[in-house]
């Protein structure tokens, strides 16, 4: 079994904008209601989960507290698919696709997007969009590659935890 | 202090049990160690021995728990029927199946739906008693002290209806790692993750709690079904090594609780040694513990032993629940629960 490295730190500033500005000017929500004023990224090896609460709790280590906000991924950040839900509830699907049933299996074993397999679309188009299956669940997040290169790029899906956590 | 109350030697020469010719030709026969068979003809004489031991040769089934927070039961149960699942309703735990029969894929720890959150995989119905029992008629925070995968911690979650507090704590950061998987798969916003030997956690953590659960690392003695290695793994030098620990575990568990609170104690484990013992050795250190009933009776459960060869347990360890393969068609399981009065 590889060697697991643990850390913990508080969010950097540019990537709470960034979270930030995604969440204003691409779902048109507002992000006080979703974001905490400072956030936590607990890290372990290379997969880095973006929460509420962590450090210490008296002088016991806090890994992990409160609600699922992201994962930092190559220094960007990604909101959740809780935080995606919960905005799409109040303001309606935006920066999202749904795909065909295959593309959704392929998708959670960690496979890329292509675009035929796309059934809806909801712009903008041209940032992470969240991937719905037919629940209009979100499930995982892609990046388009390039505009002329009509392949979705996956960031991270729902088999990630079992691919990268549970083994 | 515990330490200097209690020593391995101690433990080792009180729980020492010298295998039978018999026990040795039925251990040769089953492929187990001589004195855990001993042990098994102590408890239940020699014909319950080879019902227990054919108990132990059988497969077991695993159990979906349905993530209530997120899918009704019947809507799971519907699409893992469609997937080609046979399930079969778990009678005391109605939001949980047992998985009788399996397509050749997807497994059932990689379907859609587990991916999404909607189901924990429990390795057997058993382990759904404690965190059951620990909450019944309650709202409040809950410790769960030994907490890696998160099977009891997910479980009360939800039980709490994602309101309050799960403090889930464990030592082994990769299990930890499980445990957060499982928190962000099923979406629970309720559990706090801490990293620290619970014996340590008295003396860490300032909050005090109503309601702990201390599902201890143990030999696993219950579980030999789904790890047949069980057989011949542990031998009583390291049972008396565990027992100390659990003693321990117990003791810091109690530390933490709440006057007039409940500590669930539990192992995936039938050994005496574990649970009756452990559990009397503590009470026999201190004066303001009691074992109490369970608050809910969810099946016809078997009770505490009160004696075990040489050793007699405190007479309240007959209120703990025992959980036997041959009986209940589990995995065994021990669980004695533990309130706190004061002095």
């Amino acid at each position: 079994m590889k060697r697991i490295k643990v850390s913990i730190k508080k969010l950097k500033k540019k990537h709470m904008i960034e979270l930030e500005r995604f969440i204003e000017k691409i779902l048109r929500a507002d992000p006080s209601n979703y974001l905490k004023q400072t956030l936590y990224v607990t890290c372990f090896n290379e997969t880095c989960i973006i929460h509420e609460k962590a450090g210490k709790l008296d002088k016991v280590t806090l890994l992990y507290s409160g609600l699922w906000i992201g994962l930092l991924i190559n220094n960007r950040v990604y909101l959740s698919p809780i935080i995606y839900e919960k905005i799409y509830s109040v303001y309606g699907f935006r920066a999202a696709i749904k795909v065909n049933e295959i593309a959704l299996k392929n998708f959670l074993y960690g496979r890329d997007i292509f675009e035929e397999s796309i059934i809806e679309k909801y712009p903008p188009l041209n940032n992470p969009l969240a991937v719905l299956d037919d629940e209009y669940r979100v499930v995982g997040v892609v990046e388009p590659y390039r505009r002329d290169i009509q392949i979705y790029r996956n960031i991270y899906d729902l088999g990630l935890f079992l691919r990268e956590f549970e083994k | 202090m515990l330490n200097q109350l209690i020593s391995n030697d101690e433990i080792y020469r009180e729980i020492f049990v010298e295998p039978g010719e018999l026990a040795k030709k039925i251990a040769g026969e089953y492929g187990y160690l001589p004195y855990m068979i001993q042990r098994y003809m102590y408890m239940l004489g020699v014909n319950d021995t080879y019902k227990l031991l054919e108990a132990f040769e059988k497969q077991v089934k695993p159990v979906i728990r349905t993530n209530t927070l997120l899918v009704e039961p019947r809507k799971l149960y519907s699409r893992l029927s469609d997937l080609g699942f046979i399930l079969e309703e778990i009678r005391w735990a109605p939001y949980s199946f047992r998985v009788i029969e399996s397509p050749d894929s997807p497994t059932i720890g990689s379907t859609h739906e587990y991916l999404k959150g909607y189901y924990y995989v429990h390795r057997d119905p058993a382990t759904l008693i404690p965190s059951i029992i620990l909450v019944h008629g309650f709202r409040g925070d809950v410790l769960d002290c030994c907490a890696a995968p998160g099977g009891k911690a997910t479980h009360i979650a939800q039980l709490l209806n994602g309101e309050y507090h799960v403090y889930a704590n464990d030592l082994v950061l990769y299990r930890l790692r499980a445990l957060i998987g499982h928190i962000l798969r099923m979406k629970l916003g309720n559990i706090i993750v801490t990293w620290s030997d619970a014996r340590k956690l008295p003396s860490l953590l300032n909050k005090r709690f109503e309601r702990i659960i201390l599902d201890v690392p143990c030999s696993g003695e219950g579980t030999i079904m789904i790890d047949k290695t069980r057989k011949t793994k542990t031998r009583q030098s390291d049972l008396a090594r565990m027992v100390k620990r659990e003693i321990e575990l117990l003791w810091s568990g109690l530390e933490l609780l709440e006057y007039d609170g409940l500590l669930v104690y539990t192992t995936c484990s039938i050994a005496p040694e574990e649970n009756e013992y452990v559990v009397s050795k503590v009470i026999e250190l201190r004066n303001d513990i009691e074992i109490v009933d369970p608050p809910v009776k969810l099946f016809n459960w078997s009770r505490g032993l009160t004696s075990f060869h040489r050793l007699k347990f405190v007479e309240t360890t007959s209120r703990c629940i025992r959980v036997w393969p041959h009986l209940h068609g589990m995995i065994g399981l021990t669980i004695c629960i533990i309130t706190k009065t004061r002095r």
